[in-house]
């Protein structure tokens, strides 16, 4: 055990800028924007203020359920000290706080931490297509800077050695994107949170906001282990050609898994998007962007008997837990299994 | 008993239609130092990658008792091969790299690496890709000499290498490693520097082992003597196995026949392995 961590940590050491630094600049990049544009101001809900003032777009607001406005328009103004006041054609001026009532702040703790969560995935996203070229790299860079035969000097096996790669780079770079997604989301809704106050909002809960951002972070966790699962295949695929291809691993890998289906469709498509050989073939495609996954989930967020809407947590766990019964997800399992030997097998066999 | 550590009984490899190593048979029991020799393409490398369960091969080949094919992982605790000056990870720094050799050898002596590194001019926290090939090869022998490993494989280690370096190189080998209870291999194409450090050469011309016996034995057999113009003839009849002229005078080589028949045309010397090597690719 003491031997595969170490590997681990050799892999993340060499692909530190990929997996680690990566996710990191990117999350700061977010945070700073975003911190940037709570300060001038100009987006202190996620929307232009202006848009008040006009009535076609107040409707989209009021879509929102932030205020209980027709589609008048209403002059809205923000205060020294950042209060905002919204004023009807009639001359009557509310705060904003007074134009919200008690379902319209349940919303908003309901909401605000699935947008946040949305905005947070870069990092997340980012890290899924690096991987694949750090993976694509993994066992052909040994051979190129001949850096391989230095390892095998090490009592290290093959399989350990593909394993370990594995592990590091789709395991730990993919978690640890999401552990960077998880604090930038912290840190944006906190900046959200805050907003809400300085504008003068009143009654939103932060600990429920933040409990619900808790149990969106739990549904990310498990939806992305049930991710990798549904990709391992295609990741397994990627470690074998990475141990094979003699140049360009990523174009040898990925190629196929592209240019074959495309050659199919110009030259047997007949429109059916049903056709079982066209499935078959975007399938490892579709693993890739976890569409086995998502297929027939329901949202994230769904009105309640009393409208005020909550996060389907048990819903999508539920519904993430059903693919553990799907025959095609442990048979993708399997063949990962046989990538990863064969890729162990390959690099067994060949020095460089 | 001998302790044969390597035992190979035709022994042969090939790549596709080319047989870069014929069947070959070999024994090699500890405490010797073993030069391997040949030209470039001869087939060293290939017969060292398959001691070192690097490429698989036809034949039967045991390495400390095991299949180094299908044993590499386990045969690695007790083999350490150093390939070439340039196969340390250019990315890494030294002393990650010391951390995890001591994480993935139970035999490695990192305070002994240390110890050593710090009686060069490497820094431990600089780059591989910073360093010379000298403090390169420095790092690579630092690492092999701390691994209490019982063979020990080094293929053309000092390429590329200055005369002071390759020097150093061989007398770490011999006063920090090599004991009588273990072997190294050397393949080098600086014969003559590891020449003295050998207790036995292994020549390899076409995939053919075309020689394989002891320095002593070596010195025994073949001998070579200057011979005068006006005896030549008389020494041509001794059939010698390689004749040089040069300024005047013709060097002959002979396999096998007594000194004292030789020393009529001269005193007759040992013959250098890299002469021995032309002379047996004649």
């Amino acid at each position: 055990m003491n031997k595969f961590l170490t590997l681990i940590r050799r892999d993340l050491a060499d692909n530190r800028g990929a997996l680690i630094t990566t996710p990191i600049v990117i999350a700061a990049i977010m945070l700073v924007v975003t911190l940037f544009a709570s300060l001038t101001g100009n987006a202190r809900f996620g929307f232009d203020p202006e848009d008040f003032a006009n009535g076609r777009n107040g409707a989209a607001v009021e879509g929102k359920a932030y205020i209980d406005t027709g589609s008048e328009a209403v002059a809205v103004r923000r205060g020294p000290d950042g209060k905002v006041t919204i004023t009807r054609p009639n001359g009557e001026t509310k705060t904003l706080d007074e134009t919200m009532d008690a379902k319209a702040k349940a919303t908003i703790e309901t909401v605000l931490p699935v947008g946040t969560a949305a905005a947070s995935l870069l990092p997340l996203g980012i890290a899924g297509i690096a991987i694949l070229f750090v993976l694509a790299g993994a066992l052909h860079d040994e051979r190129k800077d001949r850096s391989i035969l230095f390892w095998k000097s090490m009592p290290v096996s093959d399989l350990e050695t593909a394993a370990a790669k594995l592990v590091s780079i789709v395991g730990i770079g993919l978690f640890f994107a999401l552990a960077v997604t998880i604090v930038l989301n912290v840190a944006m809704t906190t900046i959200a949170v805050m907003t809400l106050g300085n504008v003068g909002i009143t009654g939103v809960s932060a600990s429920t906001v933040y409990l619900n951002g808790v149990k969106l972070w739990v549904v990310m966790a498990v939806a992305l282990l049930i991710y990798i699962g549904w990709a391992l295949p295609v990741y397994g695929w990627v470690s074998l050609v990475s141990a094979w291809a003699p140049k360009a691993p990523f174009i040898a890998a990925f190629a196929p898994l592209f240019v074959v289906p495309l050659v199919y469709m110009a030259i047997s498509f007949r429109g059916n998007e049903h056709d079982p050989i066209l499935s078959a073939l975007w399938e490892p495609a579709g693993r890739l962007i976890g569409e086995p996954m998502f297929h027939e989930m329901t949202g994230v967020v769904e009105k309640s008997q009393d409208h005020i809407p909550t996060i389907q947590v048990d819903a999508m766990l539920a519904h993430l837990a059903a693919n553990l019964g799907q025959p095609g997800f442990w048979a993708g399992l399997v063949l990962a299994a046989g990538f990863i030997y064969a890729a162990s097998e390959i690099r067994r066999r060949r020095a460089l | 008993m001998t302790d044969v550590l390597i035992s190979a009984k035709g022994l042969a490899k090939s790549y596709g239609q080319k047989q870069a190593l014929k069947p070959t048979d070999l024994e090699v029991p500890a405490g010797r130092i073993v030069g391997v020799i040949g030209a470039n393409g001869a087939g060293k490398s290939t017969l060292l990658n398959c001691l070192l369960g690097l490429s698989n091969y036809d034949g039967e080949l045991q390495v400390m008792g095991m299949n180094p094919l299908m044993q590499r992982a386990k045969l690695m605790e007790q083999v350490c091969f150093i390939a070439d000056v340039a196969t340390l990870p250019r990315w890494a720094k030294v002393a990650d790299l010391l951390d995890w050799v001591a994480g993935l050898h139970p035999k490695f002596d990192q305070a002994k690496a240390i110890a050593r590194l710090k009686t060069t001019t490497v820094q431990l926290n600089a780059r591989i890709k910073a360093l010379s090939k000298g403090m390169i090869v420095q790092v690579h022998l630092a690492i092999a000499l701390a691994i209490d490993a019982r063979i020990l494989v080094l293929d053309e280690p000092t390429l590329g290498l200055d005369i002071v370096n390759r020097r150093g190189f061989y007398d770490a080998i011999l006063s920090d490693f090599f004991d009588e209870t273990r072997t190294v291999i050397i393949t080098t194409h600086q014969v003559d520097e590891v020449e003295p450090i050998l207790s036995h050469a292994i020549f390899i011309r076409d995939g053919s082992v075309t020689l394989d016996a002891a320095m002593d034995d070596i010195a025994e057999r073949f001998l070579a003597v200057d011979v005068l113009d006006n005896q030549k003839a008389e020494a041509e009849a001794l059939k010698p196995l390689y004749s040089r002229s040069l300024l005047g005078r013709t060097t002959y080589v002979f396999d096998n026949v007594p000194a004292d028949k030789l020393r009529g045309f001269g005193e007759p010397r040992r013959v250098g392995l890299a002469d021995l090597f032309v002379a047996l690719a004649q």
